[in-house]
């Protein structure tokens, strides 16, 4: 071609240094171009004609060129032989180019060979884009970082950084290596290689201090033409998320071992404590069987007191059994339509009271995703309870209702009984808490411990509270699967 | 007409280590009727050397029906039962265990290992009693059993 020919260009060579795309040319020492490939004027517009003996000052961006001179002076000095500066070269029209310069000296020659690699594609996405550098600047708890193919930072950006005392600026060009203590990057940097390979990493990493915990994701960075430009991670500030999961982590362990000591005691509680009740049981009993009325009146109430204790005992036995084994199910949760579960328990209540002594209404109400029976046993003890504390003469009246909220299910159960004392709200849910002498009304009270252990284990809540008009209500949440979840 | 006939009392063993169980047996089978004799041992091995009438048992008859409760000092309730069925002599007496447990694996296990019945014994005093009466009906009045 009929290019224009250049000065001690190595002939042989003479070829390649035409097709590249690359920048090549050399330097004297005085900074001006001695010649240059025909790259340059395809990247810059400017004929090489015009080029050779130009200072190569000139061609910069006038923001770079302090740069330029610090590699220039530290070259004369002999501290670097091989240096590398990215800077802006601008183009006829004034454009800017970003382009990456590799240099070596040979000194025999006293000239500077330099092979520059035009940069402009990523650096146009990332460092120039001012918009976007604006809206990642100020994501909350985010750090943005682009990184090139040799893991550099290109640019790093966001509001933890500053928030942390750090300057953008002194990330933008630094190798990953530079910025990070050699076990942090041990970690980091052959996940971003794996980016940079196509595959997207997500993982965890803690500042150095250990004050920061950060998730961090990395994906790679392709320009339209399909070409890998480097990659981009995004760090969030996940550290009180984290703490957050570590502390429920533990309060599950927590709850679940004191739930396998509870087992562990109910199951001692069944097998030792039964043995010898059965036995107390069985011979005061008989005792009543060939004693009553054969000692005195006295003998007859005292072994009365002792059969009524066994009895109670009895009870309170079965009822721990019965709370320890509320809420462990080794069924697979499925949706259960709690209209139904509340028809049969009100014909149960129904059944045992006869139809006319209680009213129980309900309106629809949803499928939840849930243990069946274990949802049967909570709606049976709530409506139970309503029915069970009323005041005498009064016909019990229990309404079931459902709410939709934000993340599943409130249910009210409202009675017209005796009502719940504001005081009294959270300890009626304890095991074995009653509020009224056993005269007044039976029962071991643990209905109200099994129901919230029920709710607990569903992942709600349940709370009680008295009812303005008279009556308590209770109200608990049973969360909704979420959708394809 | 009792297939036992009326020629001899019925004999029971009762294999069972607590002491007030074993009268409480002796006052259900006394309430439920006249004509049974109770005999108990208070392990697995004293069971199994008086069934084979050794040692201080050589003049003991063979019991119609071994009661057998399964959690027992020495040898347990399923080994007795695993030898009594395996000596001929013994694999045809009736048992019935009567435990506490109602762990279905018990359960198995016992039937599997011939078992005549499983039963497990009522809290209630007046369950219990007729538990006993039922035992007694139906295996020393109603079944024909081998001839001792």
């Amino acid at each position: 071609m009929g290019g224009p020919r250049y000065q001690q260009t190595p002939a042989s060579a003479g070829r390649l240094f035409a097709l590249s795309h690359d920048l090549m040319g050399a330097l004297d020492l005085e900074g001006r171009l001695v010649w240059t490939n025909p790259a340059w004027e395809h990247l810059l517009g400017r004929p090489s004609a015009e080029l050779v003996g130009a200072s190569y000052l000139e061609l910069l961006h006038p923001d770079d060129r302090d740069r330029a001179l610090a590699i220039q002076t530290e070259l004369g000095a002999g501290r670097t032989t091989r240096p590398e500066l990215e800077v802006r070269l601008l183009t006829r029209e004034g454009q800017e180019r970003w382009v990456l310069f590799n240099a070596v000296y040979a000194p025999e020659e006293r000239l500077l060979y330099i092979s520059g690699k035009d940069v402009s594609a990523l650096a146009e996405r990332t460092v120039l884009n001012s918009r976007y550098r604006a809206l990642v600047s100020n994501l909350p708890d985010t750090v943005v970082t682009l990184f090139d193919t040799e893991l550099r930072i290109v640019v790093a950006e966001g509001a933890q950084l500053a928030r942390r005392g750090l300057d953008p600026e002194e990330y933008a060009g630094r190798t990953l290596a530079e910025t990070m203590p050699a076990d942090q990057y041990a970690h980091i940097a052959p996940r971003y290689r794996a980016a940079l390979e196509g595959e997207p990493q997500s993982f965890d990493i803690d500042t150095p201090d250990g004050a920061v915990t950060y998730r961090v994701q990395a994906v790679p960075l392709y320009d339209e033409h399909g070409r890998l430009l480097g990659g981009m991670s995004v760090s969030r500030d996940v550290t009180e998320p984290r703490r957050q999961q570590r502390t429920m982590a533990l309060r599950r362990a927590e709850l679940e071992r004191s739930n396998a000591e509870l087992a562990q005691f109910a199951y001692v509680a069944s097998h030792d404590l039964s043995e010898p009740l059965r036995m107390i049981t069985s011979y005061l009993q008989l005792l009543r069987r060939r004693y009553h009325g054969r000692i005195d009146d006295d003998a007859d109430a005292f072994i009365g007191y002792a059969v009524d204790g066994a009895a109670r005992m009895r009870a309170l036995i079965d009822d721990l059994l019965a709370y320890s084994r509320a809420g462990r199910s080794e069924r697979p949760t499925e949706p259960v339509d709690t209209s139904r579960v509340v028809a049969e328990v009100a014909g149960t209540l129904h059944a045992l009271a006869g139809d006319a002594q209680v009213r129980i209404e309900w309106e629809e109400l949803p499928t939840v995703e849930g243990d069946a029976p274990q949802l049967a046993q909570l709606f049976q003890n709530l409506i139970g309870n309503g029915v069970k504390f009323v005041a005498p003469g009064v016909r019990p009246h229990v309404r079931i209702a459902a709410a939709r909220e934000a993340h599943g299910w409130r249910f009210s159960v409202e009675d017209n009984g005796i009502g719940i004392d504001e005081r009294h709200a959270e300890r009626v849910f304890g095991m074995f808490q009653r509020l009224h002498t056993r005269d007044e009304f039976e029962g071991t009270g643990i209905g109200l411990a099994i129901a919230r252990k029920v709710v607990e284990r569903h992942g709600g809540e349940i709370s009680a509270a008295p009812r303005p008009a008279g009556g308590s209500c209770f109200t608990f949440t049973l969360p909704v699967q979420e959708e394809g979840a | 007409m009792s297939p036992l006939g009326a020629s001899r009392p019925a004999r029971v063993l009762l294999v069972e280590d607590n002491e007030a169980d074993v009268r409480l047996t002796r006052e259900a089978l006394r309430e439920a009727g006249e004509n049974v004799r109770l005999s108990a041992v208070a392990d697995g091995d004293l069971a199994l050397t008086y069934l084979r009438r050794e040692a201080g048992f050589a003049d003991v008859p063979r019991p119609d029906l071994v009661l057998l409760d399964l959690n027992l000092p020495r040898k347990n309730g399923l080994e007795v039962l695993e030898e009594m069925r395996a000596d001929e002599r013994l694999a045809c007496i009736p048992v019935i265990v009567l435990t506490s447990s109602a762990a279905h694996q018990d359960v198995e296990a016992c039937y599997a290992r011939g078992a005549n019945a499983f039963v497990v014994k009522p809290l209630e005093l007046d369950e219990f009693m007729d538990l006993i009466g039922a035992i007694r009906n139906f295996w020393l009045e109603v079944a024909q059993l081998p001839s001792g």
